[in-house]
C-alpha cells in the first residue's frame, strides 16, 4: 500500500475510532468524579478538532480558510487554558508553582501580543501563538517533571496517572513544535515534505493518546 | 505521489525526535528511581529511629514508673506497716491486762483486722515492686499464699507445678489481678465447699498460662453462681485479657487461662 494510503487508512479506521474510545472513556471518568474538569476540556477539544471537524469537513460543510485558521487558533487557546489549569492542580512544590505561575503569565502576554500581530500583519497567521502554547507544553511538562523529582514522599511511577499525562503532551508537544514551526517555510519551498510530516503526524497522535490510555486506566 | 527523499526526511526527523524524547524519558525514569530509592532508605532510618527513640521514651517512663512504684511500696512498709504494727500490739497488750470479756473481744476483732490489713499491704506491696515483674515470681507467690492459707485447716492440699517456667515478664497489675481470682477461689472452698482435698496446677503451653484451682466439695451451688464473689473474678480476668470457665460437675474446677 502507498505511503499516503496507508497514512490515511491508518487515520481513519484505527486512530479515529481510537480517539473516539478514549474519549468516551475519559467522559466515563469524569462523570465518576475521577479526572478534573480541564483534563477533561483537554481532551474534549481534541477530539471535537480531530473528529467533529474532519467529519464535517468529510460530509461536505465547507469551512472558510479564515474560519479554520480561527478553530484551530481557539483550539490551542482553550487548549492552553485547560492544559495550565491541569498541570498547575498536579504540580505540588510551592517553589515550582511560583515558577509555573510566572512562567504561565510570561506566555499569557506574549500569545496576547501574537494574537494582535498576527491580526495587524496577517502574514504570519497564527503559527506564533500555536508555537508558544507548544513552547509552554514543553517547558511546562519540564517544570512538571522537575516537581515529581524533587518530592520527598514515595510515588509509584507506573500508577501515577498525572505523569503520564504530562508525558503524553510532553511527547506530543515536541513533534507539534517541529511540525508548526517549519509549517509557513515548507508551504512555500516544499509543500510535499509539509504533507508527508501532516500524514505522518498520525502516528505521533497514536502514541500520544495511547499514553493518554495508560493515564486514564491509572484511575481508579 | 512522496519523493522518497522526502519520505527518508520525515522518517529521520521524526525518529530523531523520537529519541531524544525516549532518552529524556529513560534518564527522568532512572534518575527518579534512584531518588526514590534513597527516599525509601532515609524512610526506613528516620522510622527506625523514630521506633528507637520511642522505646527509649517508653523505657525512660517505665524506669519513673518502677521507681515510682517502689517508693510508694516502701513508704507503705516503713509508714503504714509500722503503724499497723504498733496498733496491733498495742491491742494485744491491752487485751492480755484487760478483766473485761467483753473489751477482750472487740480488742481481738482489732488484732485481726490489724492482721488482715497487713496481709492486703504486704499483697500490695508485692504487687507494686518491680523485682517480682516476673511469671515465676508470681507462682511462688501464690504457692506460698495457698500453703499458708490452708495450713490451719484439714483440707489436703496438692501443688503441681513444672519445674522449668521460662522466666515472662508479668505486670503488677496482672499479677494482682489473678491473684486476687486465686484468692477469691480460695476462699470459696475454705466457706463453701466442705471439700477435703484441693488441687492446684500451672502449666504454660504457646504462651498461655492455665492456672486450675479445683476441689472435691459440694459443687457450687445457684445462690453461689450468682454472688458477687464470681463476678468480681470474672471482672478481674477480663480486665487483664484472661478468660474463666468454672465446672462444678464433682466438686468445683475453676480454669483460668491468661496469654503471657
Amino acid at each position: 500500500m502507498p505511503y499516503i494510503e496507508l497514512n490515511s487508512w491508518i487515520s481513519i479506521w484505527i486512530y479515529r475510532p481510537f480517539l473516539l474510545f478514549i474519549f468516551a472513556l475519559t467522559s466515563f471518568k469524569f462523570f465518576q468524579g475521577k479526572i478534573s474538569y480541564a483534563l477533561f476540556v483537554y481532551i474534549g477539544v481534541g477530539f471535537i478538532m480531530d473528529i467533529v471537524v474532519k467529519l464535517l469537513t468529510l460530509h461536505g460543510v465547507l469551512f472558510s480558510l479564515v474560519f479554520q485558521k480561527n478553530l484551530t487558533l481557539a483550539y490551542f487557546l482553550i487548549s492552553y487554558i485547560a492544559f495550565s489549569s491541569y498541570c498547575y492542580s498536579q504540580i505540588e512544590i510551592a517553589r515550582v508553582k511560583k515558577w509555573v505561575k510566572l512562567f504561565t503569565a510570561l506566555i499569557s502576554i506574549l500569545i496576547i501580543f501574537s494574537i494582535l500581530f498576527w491580526k495587524l500583519s496577517y502574514t504570519k497567521h497564527n503559527q506564533i501563538t500555536i508555537e508558544l502554547v507548544c513552547v509552554y507544553f514543553i517547558i511546562t511538562s519540564l517544570f512538571f517533571y522537575i516537581d515529581f523529582f524533587l518530592r520527598n514522599h514515595i510515588i509509584q511511577l507506573k500508577n501515577y496517572a498525572a505523569f503520564w499525562f504530562m508525558t503524553g503532551i510532553f511527547f506530543w508537544s515536541i513533534f507539534f513544535l517541529f511540525r508548526v514551526g517549519a509549517m509557513y517555510y515548507l508551504q512555500t519551498y516544499d509543500p510535499i515534505l509539509l504533507l508527508n510530516i501532516t500524514s505522518f503526524f498520525v502516528y505521533i497522535n497514536l502514541i500520544t493518546y495511547t499514553i493518554y490510555l495508560k493515564g486514564l486506566v491509572c484511575l481508579r | 505521489m512522496f519523493e522518497v527523499d522526502e519520505v527518508r526526511f520525515t522518517f529521520l526527523v521524526f525518529f530523531f525526535l523520537f529519541f531524544i524524547f525516549v532518552v529524556f524519558i529513560i534518564s527522568f525514569i532512572t534518575l527518579f528511581r534512584r531518588r526514590q530509592n534513597e527516599l525509601l532508605l532515609k524512610n526506613q532510618l528516620d522510622e527506625e529511629k523514630f521506633r528507637n527513640d520511642l522505646l527509649e521514651k517508653e523505657l525512660e517512663a517505665n524506669k519513673k514508673l518502677e521507681r515510682e512504684r517502689e517508693r510508694i511500696s516502701l513508704d507503705i512498709h516503713d509508714d503504714l506497716g509500722a503503724s499497723l504494727s504498733a496498733i496491733k500490739l498495742k491491742a494485744e497488750f491491752i487485751r492480755s491486762k484487760s478483766q473485761d470479756n467483753q473489751l477482750q473481744s472487740d480488742l481481738s476483732d482489732i488484732v485481726e483486722n490489724a492482721a488482715e490489713v497487713a496481709f492486703n499491704m504486704r499483697e500490695m506491696m508485692w504487687s507494686l515492686t518491680s523485682e517480682n515483674d516476673t511469671l515465676e515470681n508470681f507462682i511462688i507467690y501464690i504457692r506460698n499464699y495457698i500453703v499458708e492459707y490452708f495450713q490451719p485447716t484439714q483440707i489436703q492440699l496438692h501443688i503441681d507445678i513444672p519445674v522449668l517456667f521460662d522466666n515472662f515478664a508479668m505486670s503488677g497489675y496482672t499479677r494482682r489481678n489473678l491473684f486476687l481470682c486465686v484468692k477469691e477461689g480460695c476462699h470459696n472452698i475454705l466457706k463453701h465447699s466442705a471439700a477435703n482435698n484441693v488441687n492446684l496446677s500451672f502449666s504454660l503451653h504457646n504462651r498461655i498460662l492455665t492456672l486450675i484451682l479445683a476441689d472435691d466439695g459440694i459443687g457450687l451451688s445457684d445462690e453461689n453462681r450468682k454472688g458477687n464473689g464470681l463476678y468480681s473474678m470474672q471482672k478481674r480476668i477480663d480486665n487483664i485479657g484472661g478468660t474463666i470457665s468454672i465446672n462444678s460437675q464433682q466438686g468445683t474446677k475453676i480454669v483460668w487461662k491468661l496469654p503471657i
